[in-house]
């Protein structure tokens, strides 16, 4: 069952779209998904690998990045959730980690997945924020979607980049 | 009892001991000089939860691999110093220090080589016997005590205080290549290249070289000699020549020719390779760049007998010949000598044939009398030779690399090597991704003079 936190945070996100898009396609590199990506976010080739895609947004510190991870032995998003963030607030994980939402169930266009908001103190000092999304699927992959930003503008971050959650297709 | 406690301590424990009171022992006795010796080194050192799983992922898989596993806990502690060290006390516990793990460089196969090492000591029980036999006569009768009484810690507190002086002094020249022997076949076992032991080995001699005071593993045997025992033992790691009937060499040569062969054309399809004749006898390196529609002499007029593209591109293998000598050399993609690899004097060499993942290099050495077919590993020194006959032929690798094929001039062989397997992180904690600033440079003005100075660099 999705909880509300998701369906809330979805919802808004779809909701907060512009009337007409200007956005380019991204196709994940291992042929897993595809998505929209407002045009005047950057992609990063010197961040990027074949697992790893990033893009800078027109701020300071805003960014969103798809990761595929391989292989993920769990069977329910949550728990795999629970433990990525375990081990990010522990030894060797982020700074001044902090807990702002979830982990709460959620689906991405069909397929179970869970997310969770958290923050903490970047390298440069001052306080990011993220919203990450796992979706579980099968053969040991996962997929992470990372919306990031620091406090003052992370809300019309995640406003920007709700195409990314909308126009989101799996390819398998 | 007092006859079976005197030929534990005079002969030391078994390797093969079960677990039971002497394992615990054991483990008190380590436990007890932990404390001291991570204060010493800085404290512990919390790598980044990615890189932890990543080394955890190396040390599990070496662990799998020994003996001793069901009886002692073994654990791994990165200490947080600068220093380039690693040792093991008895009872399971390794040590690494932050400044070893960062200039191995996140190769596995050197890690393996140290971390393998250290293991080793506990498996063979060098750190206790050794703690045993300086106690002496002194310990036994307290050991007999404890036989009745494991809380004894008196008798623990002496010989966890006597294990930091023996630590200073290290194990012994003998212990430490038996360590070295068995390190690299526990390496093996855990599917990591055994040649890293002598990568390792000749890091260590450039380390030396670099700075003679650094007294790196200062307790340990010559590096030099310890090299040499190492790479000794690699051809060990690989099998007899199998000779192969003809149905499976069909296979074996038609499974190792799916994969890119030309190794006159580079993998990126821009530089194209001719040996071209010169003057008298000697044969030039043309490059045919297809993107600039041109073509330009590497090497100058060096005598180039043979050229191999590796398949990333990344290299460009050739081999020339010096009149006296002959040598592999190592070009990048702009024709600049970055290695000169292997030198071979009074032979000729050909047959350069790569294998499929450009990390390991197979020619044959020819010294008139015989054929030999040599596997070395790139950009390293490490190299094993795999067979020596009257002719070496038709070499080639098969497809997964896991061993050589050639041909005797009559029949076909094959040589496999040691099974590597890549680290494999299960359950990968999703990575944080931080903006990296672009720096600009500070324009500063100087009357007409404008100047722009080096942006600060702040490292975390």
């Amino acid at each position: 069952m999705i909880r509300p936190l998701a369906v809330v945070l979805i919802l808004a996100l779809a909701a907060a779209l512009p009337a007409v898009a200007d956005n380019s396609v991204f196709v994940d590199p291992k042929g897993l998904f595809q998505t929209s990506i407002p045009r005047e976010w950057v992609y990063q080739a010197q961040q990027s690998s074949g697992n790893l895609s990033v893009f800078y947004g027109p701020g300071n510190y805003n960014l969103v990045y798809f990761e595929v991870l391989e292989p993920v032995t769990y069977e329910d998003a949550v728990e795999y959730l629970y433990y990525a963030l375990s081990h990010l607030k522990g030894p060797g994980g982020l700074e001044s980690f902090q807990m702002e939402e979830g982990p709460e169930q959620a689906m991405l266009q069909g397929v179970a997945g869970a997310s969770a908001a958290y923050s903490y103190k970047a390298s440069s000092g001052h306080r990011q924020f993220e919203l990450r999304v796992i979706a579980l699927l099968g053969e040991d992959q996962a997929v992470s979607i990372t919306f990031s930003d620091e406090q003052g503008s992370f809300a019309a971050t995640k406003e920007a980049l709700a195409v990314v959650l909308e126009e989101w297709r799996w390819l398998f | 009892m007092a006859v079976l406690i005197t030929l534990l301590v005079l002969g030391g424990f078994p390797a093969a001991a079960n677990g039971g009171f002497m394992d615990q022992f054991e483990r008190s006795v380590g436990a007890g000089a932990v404390p001291e010796l991570v204060k010493s080194y800085g404290g512990e050192y919390d790598l980044p939860v990615w890189e932890r799983q990543w080394l955890d992922e190396v040390f599990q898989r070496l662990v799998q691999a020994t003996a001793r596993k069901d009886v002692i806990p073994y654990s791994l502690t990165v200490l947080n110093s600068s220093e380039l060290n690693a040792f093991a006390v008895p009872g399971g516990f390794l040590f690494i220090t932050r400044g070893l793990l960062r200039d191995l460089n996140g190769d596995p196969h050197k890690l393996a080589a140290v971390l393998g090492h250290e293991l080793a000591h506990v498996e063979l029980k060098h750190g206790i016997n050794n703690v045993l036999r300086q106690l002496g006569m002194t310990v036994l009768v307290e050991v007999g005590m404890m036989w009745l009484d494991l809380a004894n810690a008196e008798v623990v507190r002496v010989a966890s205080a006597t294990l930091l002086q023996l630590l200073r002094l290290g194990w012994g020249r003998e212990a430490e290549y038996e360590a070295d022997l068995l390190g690299q076949k526990l390496a093996a076992a855990a599917g990591f290249d055994p040649a890293g032991a002598v990568m390792l080995m000749d890091y260590l001699l450039s380390i030396e070289s670099e700075e003679p005071s650094a007294g790196i593993f200062s307790t340990h045997p010559p590096s030099a000699s310890r090299r040499a025992r190492a790479a000794q033992e690699l051809a060990n790691f690989w099998s007899d020549p199998v000779k192969l009937d003809e149905t499976t060499a069909a296979k074996v040569l038609g499974d190792g020719r799916k994969y890119p062969s030309d190794p006159r054309k580079d993998v990126i399809g821009r530089f194209a390779v001719e040996l071209r004749s010169g003057d008298n006898t000697t044969t030039n390196l043309v490059i045919h760049d297809t993107q600039l529609q041109e073509e330009r002499m590497w090497l100058g007029d060096q005598h180039v007998t043979e050229a191999a593209w590796s398949p990333s591109g990344q290299y460009l293998a050739v081999v020339v010949d010096e009149g006296e000598s002959q040598g592999v050399w190592l070009l990048d993609r702009y024709g600049r000598v970055v290695h000169q690899w292997r030198q071979y004097p009074e032979s000729r060499l050909s047959s350069l044939e790569w294998d499929p993942a450009g990390k390991r290099l197979a020619y044959v050495v020819d010294d008139g009398a015989s054929a030999q077919l040599v596997v070395g590993y790139v950009p390293e020194q490490a190299s094993v030779a795999l067979y020596r006959g009257s002719h070496v032929l038709d070499v080639q690798w098969v497809e997964d690399g896991s061993g050589v094929v050639f041909n005797d001039g009559s029949h076909w062989y094959l040589v496999e090597g040691p099974q590597t397997q890549p680290v494999v992180v299960f359950n990968p904690v999703p990575r944080v991704v931080e903006r990296r600033s672009l720096l600009s440079p500070t324009i500063e003005r100087d009357g007409d003079t404008i100047r722009l100075t080096r942006p600060q660099l702040q490292v975390p």
